[in-house]
């Protein structure tokens, strides 16, 4: 038998303790059946009068599945994702590309810039847009002043505030893998297709891009998979309509006090951010066997 | 081995015109005013040291780099400032630039999809191409599945499909062993003359440009010192720097001076006199200095006949099988090399460290270099 090294039992111990376990404790929550005690769940199997009884029902991932509420949220969540990943994906790209081409000494300089969001808390710059975006706040005074528009625009507590901010949190999760890729794609192969004859839009399209698919694959998926599940921003700066994964997850949980439900929900968000990541695994599994860099 | 001349009808018209080019980075001039014709259907070798501008000057005719100043044309077209993908031109790079992601055959195909060749005739072009570079049977292969000569030959046939007018190679054996290197060599030859195409190598190997090139361009400090056949470059070189750069050679400093009767010296010291042939080039009085190929250089008794001739003790033997370098220690303390061929007409004189021998060589074999 294979023994592993004892150096690996750290990772693994956190991994069973703070992943797989709260996650199987999820699941098995999904099954569950509520009820009026404190934790506000029967437990799953218990022993009365005498026989094993067991308190274990699909009824609540039934519901999540059927309910258009949870489809819609489901449905709200994707777009607000997939929304977020497309604009990260369109203004990382170019951004980490001009970083990966600057002289060597720039490059860090603005590295630091793209990370230096990441020294203030998540939740002040979030609460710093509501500043920002409401009907008085500077972003309307300028348009006001400019004479772009006459009346305030309401940009805050919409769907746009919800991607604007989104945006903003999630870009520097794209552009660093991103970065990472491109600072190593070799300037010869670029030059090689230029002097092949391939004009700047075509070397970009056979050359740049597939080479640096892992980096845009990987940039895309730590951007979607948070995204996905985001719930301060939607809740601090988005229209109270449109409810959203993270926001039915925090009422089924905190104010209805049903487990079982935001279980079913959290499981079943899982099991579709598994899907792409074990695409992506894939992906980037064959195309090691191929390449050689 | 003489190589057929170009036919005048192609000659006028230079393949790549050089004029006057010059490139700084970051101040330092890296090409200083290069000038150079370079003919169609030759293979040019681009020589010099590292830092000599030569990859600088190969990279500009590929539209790589710009020039700061000065005009390149190619094919009689001023392409000074045109983008690479536009210029008749294709580079083999040192690093080769591989496409990791394609095949080989999709990499030899590149340069064809990219200005939309159809697709019936890149085909043909790219079965062309491997069977020039004797690839035939490894189209499918992924690079990083290919031997380093492998992976060269589909480098030159990503270029060699394209059929351009000026073929570049930048240090194109700089990665192979020496084996290798030496078939690669006579390789690259023969495909230049079934293809015809003009070939451009750089390198900093004098023996790949002399065995390979019709012509050599010796570049040093961001100029070119010399151009000409290899042939004209070993036995006339015009200065020091290429009769050091390419081969051997033995330099003896003096002053230069022609008497009444027509007769030439070069004076190291009061005493010491090497007999020369007159030059134009070279004023009396001026300093200059002799250079002696070891092949020129005899060994052996005391004879009136060579024109020059000193006394001196032999200091040290290289043996290379095919000759053996004599290393002669005159008595004025300086050192000669001699090259001795080991026919069987040699092996009789037995010469060992500590011998005594006269060496010499006609004035004829010596060439003077001004300043």
């Amino acid at each position: 038998m294979n023994r592993l090294p004892f150096a690996a039992l750290l990772p693994l111990g956190w991994l069973l303790a703070f992943v797989a376990l709260p996650v199987a404790l999820v699941l098995a929550l999904a099954f569950g059946e509520t009820a009026d005690r404190i934790p506000p769940i029967a437990p799953l199997l218990e022993f009365a009068h005498g026989h094993l009884v067991s308190h274990l029902t699909v009824a609540h991932l039934a519901d999540v599945v059927r309910d258009p509420l949870y489809r819609s949220a489901f449905g709200n969540a994707l777009v607000n994702a997939l929304g977020t990943t497309a604009l990260c994906l369109l203004i990382g790209f170019p951004v980490a590309y001009a970083i990966a081409l600057a002289p060597e000494r720039q490059r860090r300089v603005y590295l630091m810039l793209a990370i230096l969001p990441f020294w203030t808390s998540f939740l002040m710059r979030t609460y710093a847009w509501i500043g920002l975006l409401r009907d008085s706040g500077p972003v309307n005074r300028v348009l006001l002043a400019l004479g772009v528009v006459d009346h305030p625009v309401h940009i805050l507590y919409s769907p746009a505030a919800v991607l604007l901010v989104m945006v903003y949190s999630y870009v520097p999760f794209f552009i660093l893998p991103m970065y990472a890729v491109l600072e190593k794609l070799p300037r010869d192969l670029l030059e090689a297709a230029s002097d092949l004859g391939g004009r700047p839009g075509y070397v970009f399209r056979t050359v740049t891009l597939p080479l640096s698919l892992p980096g845009l694959l990987a940039g895309a998926l730590l951007v979607f998979v948070p995204a996905l599940g985001e719930y301060i921003i939607p809740d601090l700066v988005g229209n109270s309509d449109t409810i959203m994964l993270g926001g039915v997850l925090w009422s089924e949980f905190f104010e209805n006090r049903d487990w079982p439900t935001a279980a079913a929900i959290a499981g079943i968000a899982a099991a579709l951010l598994v899907v792409p990541a074990l695409l992506l695994r894939q992906h980037l599994a064959r195309d090691r066997t191929g390449t050689v860099t | 081995m003489e190589r057929p001349e170009t036919t005048t009808a192609q000659a006028n018209v230079p393949a790549v015109a050089i004029r006057e080019v010059s490139k700084r980075y970051a101040g330092t001039p890296v090409l200083d005013g290069v000038s150079l014709d370079i003919r169609a259907g030759e293979f040019l070798a681009l020589l010099g040291g590292s830092g000599c501008g030569k990859t600088t000057l190969l990279r500009c005719i590929a539209g790589l780099e710009i020039p700061d100043l000065g005009r390149i044309e190619i094919g009689g077209q001023d392409l000074t400032l045109a983008p690479a993908y536009a210029r008749p031109v294709n580079m083999m790079f040192q690093s080769y630039a591989l496409f990791p992601h394609l095949s080989v055959a999709d990499n030899i195909a590149y340069g064809l999809r990219a200005v939309g060749v159809p697709a019936a005739q890149r085909e043909r072009l790219v079965a062309w191409a491997l069977a020039l570079v004797r690839l035939d049977t490894l189209g499918h292969r992924r690079p990083a599945h290919l031997s380093g000569g492998q992976r060269q030959r589909v480098a030159l046939a990503r270029c060699l499909v394209k059929k351009p007018d000026v073929l570049l190679l930048d240090e194109p054996m700089a990665a192979l062993d020496r084996n290798l290197r030496e078939d690669m060599q006579r390789e690259l030859v023969r495909i230049q003359r079934e293809v015809g195409m003009t070939f451009v190598l750089v390198t900093h190997d004098q023996d790949e440009a002399m065995s390979m090139a019709d012509r050599i361009a010796v570049m040093a400090e961001g100029r070119i010192v010399q151009c000409g056949a290899p042939t004209e470059i070993y036995a006339r070189p015009a200065s020091r720097f290429v009769a050091r750069f390419l081969g051997r050679v033995n330099l003896f400093d003096g002053i230069y001076a022609v008497d009444a009767a027509g007769t030439a010296t070069l004076t190291m010291a009061p005493g010491r006199v090497l007999q020369v042939l007159p030059t134009s080039c070279i004023e009396t009085g001026a300093a200059c200095a002799g250079a002696v190929r070891p092949e020129h250089v005899t060994l052996g008794a005391a004879t009136a006949c060579r024109g020059n001739e000193f006394p001196g003790t032999v200091e040290d033997l290289a043996y290379f099988g095919d000759i053996t370098r004599v290393i002669v220690r005159l008595d004025d303390q300086s050192l000669v090399e001699a090259t001795r061929v080991n026919d069987t007409s040699n092996h009789e004189t037995g010469l060992a460290r500590g011998s005594r021998v006269n060496v010499a060589f006609a004035p004829d074999d010596v060439v003077v270099l001004g300043e």
